[in-house]
């Protein structure tokens, strides 16, 4: 989880990923951050993120990012 | 299965313009605030365009010039030109056609036929297929002339979206009916159901204007009029998937290697977007040419403006000129086509200041 913290805060370094949980629903971060975050997610994890996961919901917390690099992994 | 494969037409030159007003990413800073303009900078790659809100030139006017270029530069006898095609959205009158009107400005022959095709982002790609077939039909030249451009605003204006990713462009592509012509191939799609996805939904006759204006009030209605919607995830998601599919379903079909290609002429619609595109595809970004960063995504004109920028800018003497073009966008609709340019005929980008005087008075109608 903390390398996923890293990465989240070297790309968005104004955003608070420790304790928010709305980061789409509210605005945090939009469709240019969450493409950017796929990117580094597929490079630092050695993983494949579906692009039908591009969804708000499987980005609005870092647990949700979470459950999706493991589901990636488990393919 | 939309997939082509034509041979006998030559793409002779290509060429492309941008009206002469720039504007900086920067210039809106103290609009939209410093940090949104840097962040939107390094997500769209956009860090000046060219616009038409002050000059009020039409992409006709910018294809008008792409398209003297080719013929003066070619001495090409314009007689032999038996169809004008002009894919853009952005048109001189709801009616008629623009494509007549550049014929007429192009002093082609009556024997020319003419018309639109009101296509977005692949309108291009969707050009070269009808271009190629019409060669293949009988026609002698081709001219194909695709832009995009936005309106000209009132002294003042102050927008109130963002307005720095989309710059405009016009340009002119030149084929003609050559036996030994290299093959024009490719694939074409839609996907109609996911419409409402980038559209501007009050702007024809489905949501007509004079029943908003009782519904909301003028000027209320005249917002609407003008609205363009974008679902930035689901655009993101597009592009990356269904685009990415059909390039693969394309380098499949005709068993294609990238290495054979010397650039794969993009839409720009924007730099994350192209970026992880050449990603998911496993095509070198290096030969993707991304002139979003000098011209912002220029709609209907961003691929003849990337082959020129490309082009235009090197020594051409060892290139072979073979290319792969991608479209992409509002429709939705999509396409990937194979080309082969003669190098040396792709032109320089034009700058154009000149909006065409059509001798059209409102007092000579009311």
């Amino acid at each position: 989880m903390e390398k996923l913290y890293a990465m989240l805060e070297e790309i968005r370094p104004d955003v608070d990923f420790r304790s928010v949980n709305t980061l789409v629903s509210d605005g945090y971060i939009d469709s240019f951050d969450i493409v950017t975050i796929i990117a580094s997610i597929e490079d630092g994890f050695s993983v494949e993120i579906p692009v039908d996961s591009m969804l708000p919901e499987n980005f609005d917390s870092v647990e949700s990012m979470m459950k999706l690099i493991n589901a990636a992994k488990e393919k | 299965m939309a997939y082509f494969n034509f041979n006998n037409a030559k793409i002779k030159a290509v060429a492309a313009s941008v009206p002469d007003d720039v504007e900086y990413t920067t210039d809106y800073s103290e609009l939209f605030g410093e940090e949104y303009v840097r962040k939107f900078t390094i997500s769209t790659g956009v860090k000046r365009r060219f616009t038409t809100h002050r000059l009020g030139v039409t992409a006709s006017d910018l294809c008008c010039a792409a398209a003297e270029k080719i013929l003066t530069e070619l001495n090409y006898d314009r007689s032999k030109i038996d169809a004008l095609i002009f894919t853009s959205s952005s048109r001189d009158y709801i009616q008629p056609v623009t494509a007549t009107i550049l014929q007429d400005r192009l002093g082609l022959s009556d024997d020319c036929m003419c018309y639109d095709v009101p296509l977005g982002c692949s309108a291009y790609v969707y050009g070269l297929y009808l271009a190629t077939m019409h060669i293949n039909s009988g026609c002698r030249s081709v001219l194909l002339l695709a832009g995009s451009t936005g309106e000209q605003m009132p002294k003042g204006y102050v927008p109130s979206e963002i307005p720095m990713l989309f710059g405009n462009g016009g340009s002119a592509t030149l084929l003609e009916h050559d036996e030994a012509a290299a093959p024009t191939y490719g694939l074409l799609r839609s996907m109609g159901r996911d419409f409402k996805m980038l559209a501007s939904p009050f702007s024809g006759q489905r949501h007509p204007f004079w029943p908003m204006v009782e519904k909301y009030g003028y000027k209320k209605a005249c917002l609407l009029r003008s609205l363009f919607h974008m679902e930035g995830m689901d655009v993101m998601r597009f592009s990356l998937k269904e685009v990415a599919t059909m390039i693969k379903d394309f380098k499949e079909h005709f068993q294609c290697d990238y290495d054979d290609y010397e650039i794969l002429a993009c839409h720009q619609a924007n730099k994350l977007i192209v970026s992880n595109l050449a990603r998911k595809i496993k095509f070198p970004l290096a030969k993707i040419p991304l002139s979003i960063v000098d011209y912002g995504n220029t709609g209907c004109a961003s691929i003849p403006l990337a082959i020129c920028e490309h082009y235009a800018n090197k020594d051409t003497s060892d290139d072979t000129g073979k290319i792969l073009t991608c479209g992409f966008g509002i429709g939705l609709s999509l396409g990937i086509v194979g080309i082969t340019v003669e190098p040396e005929n792709c032109f320089p980008i034009l700058r154009v200041a000149d909006r065409y005087d059509d001798g059209i008075r409102v007092e000579d109608y009311v």
